[in-house]
């Protein structure tokens, strides 16, 4: 075929050539990909037979809470409902007075029912506050929870800064020591 | 159609696009059993096609990248990259209806949770590059390039002969 003969099929069906290419790429890559998987020292297998354990970032719907100075008056207040979200280990060796063990576990289910139960302890006491502490790390699993009780539409949710550790070596308010 | 400007702003698109797709594929291509996770984590693809679907984009990406930057075959290179940005676009449009909180995993594993992570910023940037894509496909018609280069070449010695 002459070069205008081909340039007039090119014109014609321009599409045609360029899907040609695109399959030739990706033929090209199936073919790489096949021998350097094959050169590993451990080759991926092309159909997974067990399921993956994807760790998937939880779905919560995250608030903002407020945060608490440890020696803030609120935490020792009458009308505040504390959690301490530490194990109950944790909680067991140390807590602050009149705090409510509630565990949180990162990688746990969701805890859609331990918020409810938190909403309707609210309604119950009729706490004006929600205090929340717990291990005071980065990421604090107080704040966590925190933030996931103000998505869950909870007003007026706080924790306290530092978490059980700045809590412990505040000023002395009310504090139990087992 | 014929705007001789098309060719040096689809230059600069696909040198753009070329580079991206280049930075984009060398960790998948290193750690493709990490890049599998990371599909997977999107639940999007069936289990079957995931590793199938890991092992192979990166080549693609890699591939097209090339092709985009030195100027070989340019308009199959950017209907690949338009084809692989509308399936991204979908897969992140999958992610945020789910309400999955993780990274994109486009430059880097999902193990870098706060690197690039999925939003309507990502979905932006991607149809971004879809249009820069699109624009190559349909306008770049004599791309700046070694194959333009090599048929002038041929042109000129046919000419002679």
């Amino acid at each position: 075929m002459t070069e205008q003969g081909a340039q007039e099929k090119n014109v014609a069906r321009p599409w045609k050539g360029l899907v040609r290419d695109a399959a030739l790429t990706v033929l090209l890559a199936i073919v790489l990909a096949a021998g350097t998987n094959m050169a590993r020292a451990k080759p991926l297998p092309w159909i997974q037979a067990e399921p993956y354990e994807i760790l998937v970032p939880c779905p919560e719907v995250m608030g903002e809470a407020t945060e608490l100075a440890p020696d803030s008056s609120l935490i020792g207040d009458k009308s505040t409902l504390l959690f301490d979200v530490r194990s109950a280990k944790e909680y067991a060796e140390w807590h602050a007075a009149g705090a409510k063990n509630q565990p949180f576990d990162w990688l746990g289910p969701p805890v859609d029912a331990e918020v409810r139960m938190i909403a309707r302890e609210v309604a119950r006491t009729g706490a004006k506050n929600v205090v929340v502490y717990g291990d005071g790390d980065d990421p604090d699993s107080g704040r966590e929870w925190a933030r996931m009780l103000a998505g869950a539409r909870l007003k007026n949710i706080h924790y306290v800064l530092g978490g059980a550790p700045a809590l412990r070596k505040a000023p002395a308010k009310e504090q139990v020591n087992p | 159609m014929s705007w001789r400007g098309h060719a040096w702003l689809g230059l600069a698109a696909r040198l753009y696009l070329g580079f991206v797709f280049l930075m984009a594929c060398f960790h998948k291509l290193l750690h493709p059993d990490v890049f599998a996770l990371d599909v997977a984590t999107y639940q999007f693809l069936p289990l079957w096609a995931i590793n199938g679907f890991a092992l192979v984009l990166p080549w693609v990406e890699l591939l097209a990248g090339i092709m985009l930057v030195i100027g070989f075959r340019v308009r199959a290179a950017s209907l690949l990259v338009a084809l692989m940005m509308v399936s991204f676009v979908i897969s992140l449009l999958w992610a945020l209806h789910l309400d999955l909180d993780m990274s994109c995993g486009c430059f880097a594993s999902q193990g870098a949770t706060q690197d690039d992570p999925i939003s309507w910023r990502t979905i932006v940037r991607d149809g971004v590059w879809l249009v820069q894509a699109l624009y190559v496909l349909f306008f770049d018609r004599e791309p700046l390039g070694v194959e333009r280069l090599v048929n002038a070449v041929r042109k000129r010695r046919a000419a002679q002969a």
